[in-house]
């Protein structure tokens, strides 16, 4: 499989490592269902057939984390993106 | 009194064995360990991009290079390890005053970390440096999609390298982390036996 990595260019998927889903948004650990919404934001995801949003490393290349958008039915990968607009500044 | 002065040691020097290896007579492949070399690697602060590269061009005369190149002048390198990260090298005179010329240049605007210590970095040249190269290193070597200037921090042989390339010969440069120089070494090793190779220490002239 190849990823295609915003600042290196294509590379072979053997240079990332996988995180999971991403978009997730942390909890308030002071809401009154901290303790469910901490449950959920841990352990829930969509698990979704289809296209869907991931967080990967490219860990032996330029160490940024990627948003990369897969086709979990077909493993086609149709883009990626910085998911830290801080990285994507400092790339430009 | 003791003399407590610090010198720099060679990462690789117990393990270089001078002269010719592998395939008997040829050479394909020459090997050598770059010595006498300052690293840094130069990271931009937040929005500071622009100002950074426009002092390094002041200061060095480079223009900082874009993802996966690389760009010298006088025994200085600059090459991309990732979004407004360069490793640095001097060679020269700048081995001893690149630190403190990239302070004087961009201090405000940059992290500058002293990485002369942590990293070996093994020069790669000759007519099947290329082919030997491809045996482990995971991205495309063909002089049509990687030339001198070109650059890349990838995945080889089980470690993160940062690899560019230097001239047409071709010659490679590859660092890694200190640590996992002899490694690379008994791969690249290896990997040049059937070529024929020879191991240069020329360089190493200091006592190590
Ligand atoms: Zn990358």
């Amino acid at each position: 499989m190849r990823i295609p990595c915003p600042f290196c260019g294509s590379r072979d998927s053997q240079e990332f490592s996988f995180l999971g889903q991403a978009g997730l948004k942390r909890p308030d650990p002071n809401a009154p269902d901290a303790q469910k919404q901490f449950h959920d934001y841990v352990h829930i995801r969509d698990n979704k057939a289809g296209v869907t949003k991931e967080l990967w490393l490219h860990a032996n290349g330029c160490r940024s984390w990627i948003t990369v958008t897969r086709n979990t039915l077909t493993h086609e990968i149709t883009g990626s993106e910085f998911a830290s607009p801080l990285t994507k500044e400092a790339a430009q | 009194m003791a003399d407590l002065s610090l010198s720099p040691r060679s990462a690789l020097a117990p393990f270089l064995h001078a002269g010719h290896h592998g395939a008997e007579g040829k050479i394909g492949v020459t090997l050598r360990e770059v010595t006498a070399c300052a690293l840094v690697e130069l990271t931009t602060f937040k929005g500071q991009k622009a100002a950074l590269a426009q002092a390094i061009e002041k200061a060095f005369g480079v223009a900082l290079p874009a993802a996966n190149k690389s760009a010298s002048k006088d025994g200085v390198t600059f090459v991309s390890v990732g979004p407004g990260k360069w490793l640095v090298t001097g060679e020269g005179a700048a081995e001893h005053d690149l630190i403190a010329r990239l302070e004087e240049a961009a201090s405000s605007l940059a992290a500058i970390v002293d990485q002369s210590d942590a990293r070996a970095i093994v020069e790669i040249s000759g007519h099947k440096a290329r082919v030997a190269l491809a045996k482990g290193v995971m991205i495309d070597l063909d002089p049509v999609a990687f030339k001198a200037g070109d650059a890349a921090t990838s995945f080889a042989v089980q470690f993160w390298i940062t690899l560019w390339q230097t001239n047409d010969t071709p010659t490679y440069r590859l660092a890694v982390f200190r640590s996992m120089g002899r490694d690379l070494l008994h791969w690249l090793e290896s990997s040049a036996a059937e070529y024929g190779y020879e191991i240069d220490v020329s360089s190493h002239s200091i006592s190590e």
